[in-house]
């Protein structure tokens, strides 16, 4: 019987919303993109081939192709930024305002580099495994997130002077 | 070296950073999406085992109770034993001897008859179970004469020329014949005795077709032919004899002497 790729779904989840979220920011936007990729994944489970890569690499390359459409689609706007909904106390309102501003440095970012940080720290996925998403090679994908990485500190450090916040329509597939 | 250290330093802040600032879903969410990923649940495997234990037990009860494992038993029992006696090479002919015991025809009488010792039963090779009993001890050829006055023929036993001590035929060992059951037929295709009424192969059927009978002058109550030779079962002799029946003599003239019960 071939692996099911959804035998342990709720880390697989997790890490697939983090990464949506981190491509077109946390909130409802996120949730449907996240549930069309499990609707996919649920649909076409069968034809998971465990030989091409972990679960989540596969979840990832059917959240890109989701992803695409729902930029495609959405009209230009600024993008949703996290309002920190997830923080229910005010004890939490540091590491809300913390969040806040990091996913605004990181929608700030050109699209490819979200990209890259969204698979690095979004889905947790290897800089191999990244480099196997974008068609890379590990060394490149290794320089890429130096390089975006790089960027989201200025960021962070010296907001550019298009604060607000911009969205590419252009998926990065 | 010290602006290296500082970047890494702060590149692993900020990657801590985004590891910490990583979002995560709603709860309601969460759980709303998991539910409707149905996992493929398993039957727990020791569950399975005690299902087909009990299925096994269960089955085997019922053939017991209506003798089904006997008859399986049989029927595997029968299967072995057709494999093996096809495998197994057999050797020797393959007739079974019928035990054609031809019992004596003749009794001796006061002159001396000579009767046929019976015939062994047919060597026979029992094949089925690869024995090969070829017998050749065969139920003795013609039996010497006796009864007093009688000779022996000469050179048949290597009595002397018109001894009357007559060297009785030896005791044939023939196979008895048409053994079904594959065992080895030791039936004693008996020779002929002294008395020529030698015994035929009692195993079968057909042996002893004509071991009973003696041939007898029956008495018709005629003036011009008193008497006819006819043969008769063994069993009928008490009749005959009353009846005035008589045995023929030698040279097959009648009467002769009186039947001998």
């Amino acid at each position: 019987m071939a692996k099911d790729p959804l035998a342990n779904p709720k880390p697989l989840m997790e890490r697939t919303y983090a990464y949506v979220a981190y491509r077109i920011g946390a909130g409802p936007e996120a949730e449907d993109v996240t549930s069309e990729v499990f609707e996919q994944a649920l649909r076409y489970r069968h034809t998971y081939d465990a030989s091409r890569g972990e679960p989540i690499s596969w979840l990832i390359g059917i959240a890109r192709r989701c992803i695409a459409r729902s930029l495609a689609a959405r009209p230009p706007q600024s993008a949703p930024v996290d309002d920190g909904v997830g923080a229910t106390t005010a004890d939490l309102a540091g590491e809300a305002l913390d969040r806040i501003e990091l996913q605004q440095a990181l929608m700030r970012l050109p699209e490819r580099d979200r990209e890259l940080l969204a698979l690095r720290y979004g889905s947790d996925l290897t800089a191999r495994e990244i480099g196997r998403v974008l068609d890379l090679t590990t060394n490149a994908a290794e320089v890429a997130l130096h390089r975006a990485l790089a960027r989201l500190r200025s960021e962070l450090l010296e907001p550019g002077p298009a604060s607000g916040v911009r969205v590419s329509a252009d998926p990065v597939l | 070296m010290s602006i290296r250290m500082f970047r890494d330093r702060s590149e692993d802040e900020l990657e801590a950073r985004l590891r910490r600032s990583r979002p995560t879903p709603r709860a309601e969410f969460s759980d709303q999406l998991l539910s409707r990923i149905q996992p493929r649940e398993e039957r727990p495997g020791s569950l399975r085992f005690v299902v087909a234990v009990a299925m096994t037990v269960g089955a085997f009860s019922v053939f017991g109770a209506f003798g089904g494992i006997g008859y399986a038993a049989k029927a595997v029992s029968a299967t072995a034993h057709g494999i093996a006696s096809v495998a197994t090479p057999s050797s020797g002919l393959q007739t079974n001897g019928n035990g054609h015991g031809h019992g004596p025809t003749t009794t001796n009488g006061q002159s001396g008859t000579n009767g046929n010792g019976g015939n062994g039963g047919n060597s026979g090779s029992n094949s089925a179970n690869n024995t090969s009993n070829t017998n050749s001890a065969n139920g003795n050829g013609p039996g010497p004469p006796s009864g007093p006055g009688n000779q022996c023929p000469p050179g048949t036993h290597g009595e002397p020329a018109g001894s009357t001590n007559c060297v009785a035929n030896g005791a044939g060992a023939g196979n008895c014949g048409q053994n079904q059951s594959g065992n080895t037929g030791q039936g004693a295709g008996n020779g002929g005795n002294d008395n020529g009424t030698g015994n035929s192969d009692a195993c079968s059927p057909s042996g002893n077709q004509y071991g009973g009978k003696t041939t007898i002058c029956h008495r018709t109550e005629s003036d011009t032919n008193p008497f006819v030779l006819i043969t008769v079962d063994n069993s009928a002799l008490p009749a005959h004899k009353a009846h005035g029946d008589t045995l023929p003599n030698p040279d097959g003239s009648c009467p002769g002497p009186e039947i001998v019960l």
